[in-house]
């Protein structure tokens, strides 16, 4: 190294002092840049006032105060209008109650008008029922009595014919054997006339003897035929007799229950009364004994003037039937 | 020959078959009955003020049984039997017939005689001479009104038994209320208490003799206990709160009432001979309105424990109540019949307040009155009439109803308001006729 050195003494030279310029750089430190120089600034300055805090709640007091006001002034407005259509409402909803009381009303009305119409309807109804079932019994009646009476003139009339015919053959055979008794009479003369009488007297005899049996044969049919003809005859009557039997009753029936009112409450509570009732010929009430009581002493007393006041009631036509209708028990009960 | 004997034998077995009719149906309805106007027989100018004919027609139409004849239909008058034809009362069905006269009976006094017939019978029931003053001469045509009622019905009649109400009204410019007692058609009414301040809930003692109701004369609502005939009068309670709806038990010992002094309202028996209180129902509901049961066994009163007030029951002796209503939102204000097994209550139907009968027996709700706004029902102490409050137009009047609702009559009383009617029970004299 060295005599690297001392060979080149420039290079050295130079190198050292290089070295020794940038130590002394180092060491005082030389600013190479400018120092920068204040600028006028161009800020805007703003023109500010100073403002009283107190004021300034103040006027945020005032405005707060307004909002309030005219929030209240807006509730109350709304309340006012709710209380007008609650009142609105109210109103309304009176009329819909009495509208719906005044329906209500109408409603029952023809509810009960529509029930009393279908009760007459009804009413009236089974009444002509009824009144058919009878016309059917009575024409049943006639029917059967008018086919009697055509039988019995058919049986007449054979009868007659049957008669007719007897007596014509009975007069031939009469006729027949007078000619024959002649003729031997004329042919015998003078056979005894002793042979003659007895033969006369034999069928004389013979005569009288089938008269006999013809007439017993006859009474004995007439009194049959008479026989089966009562027969039919009370059959008749009694069928008939039914028919006004039954009629008179349900007429008693229909008048006695026009004429019973009831005392209220009675009619649930299974009530049974019993009487016994006397009638005159005319149907006129004689005497009412209450046979069995029903324990409640107006019920009693109803159905007694029940039949007081259906008094005359109906009677049968024929004497016959009226003897039956002479005592009368009644049963009331109401269903 | 056989066959004539049979014949013979059928034919008279149809004559000893008798006839036996079923009578099934019939009309319902109240009894036609002719109340001839009673005959004066003093002199002309001393008719006494009280017609007794009348008073006994208006008594039995206004029970509901009894349908009277008006005056102006009758076809003759007659006052006594033997002017009676009973044919002029069988042409306008009338089946029951009324005549009787009135005399002078020494001073101031009268005899009134009157008799019953039944016309289709022709023949008379019963008959009554009666002697009595001027003063008693109404109470006199209540009590023939009974005998007829009874001897008809087989019913006991209460015509000759009293009500008790309030009245509101305004004498010289102030408010008046008033307890009053008066005949139970209304008539001669007499002023029990009067005050400026409310009375509510009165309720008769068993004999009739007391009355006990609420008065907040003192300014705070307290029991008191009057006796009708003397007005002496004494402080039964006074506790803190309420103090209400007093009920006397059927012996007359023991009094129900309402006092809310432990918190809430609960229902109390108080001993009055002793003066001691027992609770009887402990509920943080509203337990009011108590009523006793005609054996003394229950108390049915009027409860929200339920979430809307109904009738509840409880054994007197204590226990859980059972609730009895069950139909409709609002049932109020029950009290027994005197049968025991109905009760009568207030009940709303629709938007109205009606009066109805709740049969216990079947549970079944039977509304009697169409009013809107009926309260206060009280039955008469035979059972055939119930008395409430009802309104007509702004005033409140009170009104009968016949238990089975056929009859609806309106009560003459004076102006003013006029609410909570109870009927008095029979009174001892007439219970041991």
């Amino acid at each position: 190294m060295w005599s690297l050195l001392r060979r080149n003494p420039l290079a050295v030279v130079l190198a050292v002092a290089m070295h020794a310029v940038i130590i002394a750089f180092l060491v005082v430190g030389v600013d190479w840049l400018k120092p920068p120089t204040p600028q006028p600034s161009k800020v805007a300055v703003v023109q500010a006032r100073l403002v009283d805090q107190n004021k300034l709640d103040a006027q945020l007091h005032k405005l707060d105060a307004a909002k309030q006001q005219k929030q209240a002034a807006a509730a109350v407005a709304r309340r006012e209008e709710q209380r007008r259509l609650a009142e609105l409402k109210q109103r309304r909803e009176q009329e819909k109650r009495q509208l719906a009381e005044l329906e209500r009303q109408r409603k029952e009305q023809a509810r009960r008008a529509e029930r009393e119409r279908r009760e007459a309807k009804q009413k009236a109804e089974a009444e002509q029922r009824r009144l058919a079932e009878l016309e059917k019994q009575r024409a049943e009646l006639k029917r059967k009595q008018t086919a009697e009476k055509q039988r019995l003139a058919e049986l007449e009339r054979k009868r007659r014919l049957e008669e007719r015919q007897r007596k014509e053959a009975a007069a031939k055979a009469a006729a027949r054997k007078k000619a024959e008794a002649e003729r031997r009479r004329k042919e015998e003369a003078a056979r005894k006339k002793a042979a003659a009488a007895r033969k006369k007297a034999a069928a004389e005899r013979k005569k009288a003897e089938e008269e006999k049996q013809r007439a017993a044969a006859e009474a004995k049919a007439r009194a049959e035929r008479e026989a089966r003809q009562r027969e039919l005859e009370a059959q008749m009557q009694a069928e008939q007799d039914a028919g006004e039997r039954a009629q008179v009753i349900a007429a008693i029936r229909d008048k006695v229950e026009r004429n019973w009112l009831r005392p209220p409450g009675t009619s649930e509570r299974g009530l049974k009364c019993t009487v016994r009732v006397r009638l005159g010929n005319s149907g006129s009430v004689l005497l009412v004994n209450v046979v069995k009581s029903s324990g409640n002493g107006a019920f009693d007393r109803s159905v007694e003037a029940a039949v007081r006041k259906a008094d005359p009631l109906p009677m049968p036509e024929s004497p016959r039937l009226q003897a039956e209708f002479r005592d009368i028990t009644f049963e009331f009960e109401p269903k | 020959m056989k066959k004539l004997l049979l014949f013979a034998l059928l034919l008279f077995h149809t004559q000893v078959q008798a006839i036996t009719i079923e009578i099934t149906q019939g009309a319902e309805g109240a009894l036609p009955i002719a109340v001839v106007p009673f005959g004066w027989k003093g002199p002309a100018g001393q008719v006494p003020a009280q017609h007794v004919g009348e008073i006994v027609a208006a008594d039995l139409a206004r029970s509901g049984r009894f349908k009277t004849l008006p005056v102006g239909s009758m076809l003759s008058k007659p006052t006594a039997a033997d002017q009676v034809d009973f044919r002029d009362w069988r042409a306008l069905r009338m089946e029951n017939l009324v005549v009787g006269e009135v005399k002078p009976n020494g001073p101031g006094g009268y005899l009134v005689r009157f008799q019953l017939f039944d016309v289709y019978r022709g023949e008379q029931i019963t008959g009554y001479n009666i002697p009595t003053t001027a003063r008693d001469l109404r109470a006199t045509a209540h009590h023939v009104a009974d005998i007829i009622y009874e001897t008809l019905t087989g019913q006991p009649g209460a015509f000759a038994t009293r009500i008790a109400y309030v009245t509101d009204s305004q004498e010289q410019g102030k408010e008046v209320i008033a307890l009053q007692v008066a005949d139970a058609d209304g008539y001669n009414p007499q002023t029990i208490v009067s005050s400026a301040e409310p009375l509510m809930s009165p309720a008769w003692s068993p004999d009739g003799s007391k009355l006990a109701y609420v008065s907040f004369e003192k300014g705070r609502p307290a029991i008191w206990l009057q006796e009708v005939f003397t007005g002496r009068r004494e402080k039964l309670t006074s506790f803190k709160g309420i103090n209400g709806a007093p009920a006397f038990s059927p012996d007359g010992r023991y009094l129900a009432l309402t006092l809310s002094k432990d918190g809430n309202p609960d229902i109390f028996v108080m001993d009055l001979a002793r003066r001691s209180l027992r609770p009887l129902t402990r509920h943080w509901a509203i337990d009011t309105e108590p009523a006793w049961s005609p054996d003394g066994r229950f108390i049915v009163f009027t409860s929200d424990r339920g979430g809307s007030p109904q009738i509840y029951r409880v054994p007197v002796s204590g226990g859980e109540p059972t609730r009895l209503t069950f139909e409709g939102g609002y049932n109020a204000r029950a009290s027994y019949a005197p049968n025991g097994h109905e009760l009568t209550l207030v009940t709303r139907v629709g938007g109205n307040y009606r009066i109805g009968v709740l049969d216990l027996n079947d549970n079944s709700l039977r509304v009697l009155s169409d009013g809107r706004l009926d309260e206060s029902p009280s039955f008469a102490p035979n059972g055939s009439m119930i008395i409430y409050a009802t309104r007509a137009g702004s005033r409140g009047v009170l009104a009968a109803v016949s238990t089975d609702g056929r009859v609806k009559q309106r009560l003459a009383v004076r102006a003013g308001d006029v609410r909570e009617p109870v009927w008095s029970p029979y009174y001892q004299r007439e219970r041991n006729r």
